[in-house]
């Protein structure tokens, strides 16, 4: 059951993302679908954009089950609408073209940026994108440039076209521009990087980049994110991605997302159990909001593999100051994630919660072994100086292997002996269907002497004959 | 006749230290002659045979031999493409050959090489006519490493052993010669750099060791193709699957013109897919030299071998069993059934130690469950640990038994099973020798094929000089520098006195 109010949420975003999180909310959650579903239809009728609004009569329909819903419903506006936006379509197209003909650029830019606006209210992403970058040859100042960017940004993070962000948010970067404008570009640019970042898995430069976001990025951007997702989202990639230091240091020590983490306080709780080392208390909290967090546009589908580092993460850095612990005292600490509040000492629970450890024993995450007799997990010791010298020997045979090999390369290319295709046979040599040993294949540069019986046979008749 | 002897006689060590020159040309000469005279009237000096001795007369002996040889086949009635009865063992020739191969100057050797080669050809031919292989491969050994102690440069005689020694499984004698490794692979063309004189015997072995002195055939790429590829399926009998694996990837990453691949090396991959599961436990990767349009053939003729190999690394001893079982005619048919059986058997024994890498102690049944193919029988996995225990390959122990408990396997930690530091020192040594040769070798194989770097960037420097030259053809810039050039060390040149 997800804990926020969706009324209060949903206020929080502007735009087109309005309808998007209410549609999402509404096919993924039972409690809330019939009030989203609701709150969707409403919202796509303020809109312009029809297919919005099928979409979201076809959730109500499903949601309300049967129940009289017909008062929200009105066919006759969406014909109207659609009918509204091919003539709106066709105007501007018009009036674009009128632009291009009088040939002054400012105007053109106009044209092109309306007519993507347009589009992009109406729903066609495509279409929006296509007209925003022809915009963008006629841009003149640096601001202009911005802008464009950032309008295909918009886009592009509604097409989830993580590359067409990145691209767009390194074009912006890299401009000159006046220093208030920079200042002003800076949170929305440092946001959608971070939200590329993380969306693209690379948790810990997504960190990174929600970390530097200003805080005055308040409710700026709320047609993407909002200082709460930002505070979320950076919390829980910083818990992913860094170590315990580093999140002391970058995270809790960082006056700027301080104020971000003020408005989301229990991921700065989480934040701290973790540093504190009580790992259960964090992945507790943590689990307390997966629920919210299932129900977040961006988040979604990473929740599950966000989740699963930080308990990794965890289990390894409890680990890390002992050389033995009981598996016992281990699973108490984290329990099974899937299994009921309270019910962790089920043989299954066990089971489960070993093969977490043997998982994590075999990809390497964990230096330790298991003692299934005495229940005890052991972390590895290591004898640095025979490891080295282990290593040098290995890395001297390769080394001779290698040489070894390229010398015969080398060898056999200079004198000429690369497999050829034999001359007189049209198709490859090869050919491994017909089960050919060795002996008998056609591949052989060397001719098989007349009913040659084997490769001796072959390389006799060259010479028998030859002392007479 | 006689005054050939005495020209042979001539052929002493004392000349040849003294005199190198004059040795060549006795040498060539004696040869060119003995060519020219008829084989009847070689062939009718019979007694010549038992006369003289090959060791001081190997020129002569070689000539004569074969005449006789060929007399003796044009008069007899031998059977078309099979060889003459009198050189086989047993026969009346045959102490003759076994004479000659085992005292032949490895000098005068130089001066009739397709003789020699010829009989090497007529020793290994008869030994599998008659399938009687000891004999041959005695030779055969002898006759290599005389001409080349240390064996490094690839002949047909290499080859030709390889096979006898395979046909009749005599693995351990193929291995003294396979651990030498080779180095050089002879040219048809000779380099007129690498020797003055053919008789200088300090020289490198490959400066004589070619086709052109006829001491090996012309080498074509299958026969290093086949060298390496039996040369690895003697490693493979030997269990040595470190060497067979090496041998394998030779023939895998032969260089290929155009778009082929030839069945040797396809039946390289397979084995080399086989060997990479017995030794690491998991499908080796591809090599990078390997050309790719050839493995993608190859892997195409190789696909049930790849399936096993999967079916390996996924872990499910299931399927591999279903693998191996489906494509048993195609090992039966290809010969790598044994391999097939070792595969198999090599699974369970990684699955075993892939536990050791998770656990420091479990008890038995829990191993069962894991990698035995039947998990209800304690006993019988009990029994393949203490085998595997017992043979070095799982290092753990069992604990007793006592009562209703579980017995537990118990591995050793890893600090325990490194090796003393004694035994690195002296795995270190023999490291420093082996690369000490092989260096040697690069270097001489960089000079000589004029691919070493500093030659490299000498001719870029030259080229460069040549390029600028095009450039500016106002010799004045040239001129002016070397001028202000010279004059600097006059300058110099005053100053010091």
């Amino acid at each position: 059951m997800p804990k926020f109010d969706l009324p209060s949420y949903i206020a929080n975003y502007k735009g087109r993302t309005v309808f998007r999180r209410l549609h999402l909310i509404a096919s993924c959650s039972v409690p809330l679908q019939e009030e989203a579903a609701r709150m969707a239809v409403i919202e796509a009728k303020k809109r312009s954009d029809v297919r919005n609004y099928h979409e979201a009569v076809a959730l109500l329909k499903k949601a309300s089950q049967g129940k009289k819903v017909d008062k929200l419903l009105d066919p006759v506006w969406a014909a109207q609408q659609e009918k509204k936006n091919t003539a709106e379509t066709a105007r501007l197209e018009g009036e674009l073209k009128g632009y291009k003909n009088n040939l002054i650029k400012e105007s053109i830019r106009m044209g092109n940026e309306d007519l993507g606006n347009h589009y992009y209210t109406i729903g066609d992403l495509n279409n929006a994108v296509k007209a925003y970058s022809r915009m963008r040859d006629y841009c003149t100042t640096a601001s202009h440039i911005a802008s464009t960017a950032f309008r295909i940004i918009a886009v592009a993070i509604e097409q989830k076209n993580w590359l067409a962000v990145q691209s767009q948010v390194h074009k912006i970067r890299n401009l000159q521009m006046k220093p208030e404008d920079t200042v002003r570009n800076q949170p929305k640019t440092f946001a959608a990087m971070g939200l590329q970042q993380m969306s693209t898995g690379d948790y810990y430069e997504a960190a990174i980049s929600f970390l530097n976001t200003d805080p005055a990025l308040g409710d700026s951007y709320s047609e993407v994110l909002t200082s709460n997702d930002v505070a979320v989202y950076g919390g829980l990639c910083a818990l992913a991605s860094m170590t315990r230091s580093e999140l002391q240091t970058k995270v809790l020590e960082n006056a700027s997302f301080r104020s971000f983490l003020e408005l989301e306080p229990h991921i700065r709780r989480a934040i701290n159990f973790f540093c504190a080392t009580k790992y259960s208390q964090c992945l507790e909290i943590l689990e307390s909001y997966r629920a919210d967090y299932l129900l977040d546009i961006y988040l979604q589908p990473l929740v599950a593999d966000i989740y699963k580092k930080i308990r990794t993460k965890s289990i390894i850095q409890y680990f890390e100051p002992f050389s033995k612990v009981t598996l016992a005292s281990m699973e108490e600490m984290f329990g099974n994630p899937t299994a009921t509040q309270g019910g962790g000492s089920t043989p299954a629970g066990q089971q489960g919660f070993l093969d977490e450890i043997i998982g994590l024993i075999e990809d390497g995450k964990l230096d330790a072994r298991i003692d299934l007799e005495r229940g005890v997990l052991n972390a590895v010791e290591h004898n640095v100086r025979a490891e080295a010298q282990e290593a040098a020997v290995d890395m001297v045979d390769g080394f001779v292997r290698e040489a070894h090999m390229k010398l015969l390369r080398l060898q056999i290319l200079n004198a000429g002996l690369e497999v050829k295709a034999p001359p007189s046979k049209k198709k490859p040599a090869w050919d491994g269907d017909n089960g050919e040993g060795p002996w008998d294949d056609s591949a052989s540069a060397g001719p098989v002497g007349p009913g040659g019986r084997d490769i001796m046979a072959g390389n006799l008749p060259g010479s028998t004959r030859k002392g007479g | 006749m006689d005054k050939i002897l005495d020209e042979s006689a001539a052929l002493d060590h004392v000349l040849l230290t003294q005199d190198p020159e004059q040795y060549d040309k006795l040498a060539a000469a004696l040869s060119s002659k003995l060519r020219k005279i008829p084989l009847e009237d070689l062939a009718a000096t019979q007694d010549i045979l038992t006369a003289i001795s090959p060791a001081s007369h190997t020129i002569l002996y070689l000539y004569a031999l074969l005449a006789t040889i060929e007399a003796s086949s044009a008069n007899g009635r031998g059977v078309p493409r099979q060889l003459p009865p009198t050189v086989l063992p047993e026969a009346p020739l045959w102490p003759h050959i076994v004479q000659t191969l085992l005292d032949f100057d490895p000098i005068q050797v130089r001066y009739c090489g397709p003789q020699l080669t010829r009989l090497v050809d007529y020793v290994a031919w008869g030994a599998e006519q008659t399938s009687n292989y000891i004999p041959a491969i005695q030779l055969l050994h002898h006759v290599i490493l005389r001409l080349d102690s240390t064996a490094s440069t690839l002949t047909s005689t290499h080859r030709s052993f390889i096979r006898l020694c395979l046909l009749s499984q005599a693995y351990s004698e193929a291995i003294d010669i396979l651990d030498r490794p080779i180095y050089h692979i002879p040219t048809t063309q000779v380099d007129p750099r690498t020797y003055k004189y053919l008789c200088s015997s300090s020289d490198p072995t490959w400066t004589y060791l070619t086709s052109a002195t006829g001491l090996t055939h012309p080498v074509s790429s299958r026969t290093y193709l086949e060298y390496y590829l039996l040369g690895g399926m003697c490693y493979l009998a030997m269990r040595r699957y470190k060497d067979a694996l090496f041998f394998l990837e030779v023939v895998i990453t032969a260089p290929v013109l155009q778009n082929v691949a030839s069945s040797i090396m396809v039946e390289a991959y397979k084995k080399w897919l086989l060997v990479g599961l017995l030794l690491r436990g998991a499908a080796p990767s591809i090599p990078k030299s390997a050309s790719q349009s050839a493995m993608k053939h190859i892997r195409a003729a190789a696909k049930p071998y790849e399936c096993v190999a999967d079916a390996f690394k996924v872990g499910n001893a299931q399927k591999l069993r279903a693998e191996i079982e489906a494509g048993g005619n195609i090992w039966q048919e290809e010969g790598n059934y044994g391999l097939m059986v070792e595969v198999f058997e090599a699974f369970r024994k990684f699955s075993v130690l892939r536990l050791g890498r998770t656990y420091d102690a479990l008890p038995i049944s829990e191993v069962a469950r894991r990698t035995s193919p039947d998990a209800s029988n304690v006993d019988e996995t009990r029994v393949y640990l203490e085998t595997l225990i017992a043979g070095g390959d799982v290092k753990a122990a069992i604990s007793d038994a006592d009562g209703t408990k579980d017995q537990i396997l118990r591995f050793q930690p890893a600090a325990t099973t490194f090796k003393p530091e004694t035994e690195y020192e002296r795995h270190l040594a023999v490291q420093t020798r082996e690369l000490k040769s092989l260096l040697g070798h690069i270097q001489d194989t960089e000079h000589r094929m004029e691919v070493s770097k500093e030659y490299i960037d000498y001719l870029k420097k030259l080229k460069k000089a040549k390029d600028e030259e095009k450039k500016n053809p106002v010799l004045g810039a040239s001129t002016a520098r070397t001028a202000t050039a010279a004059d600097d060390v006059d300058e110099d040149m005053m100053e010091e006195y």
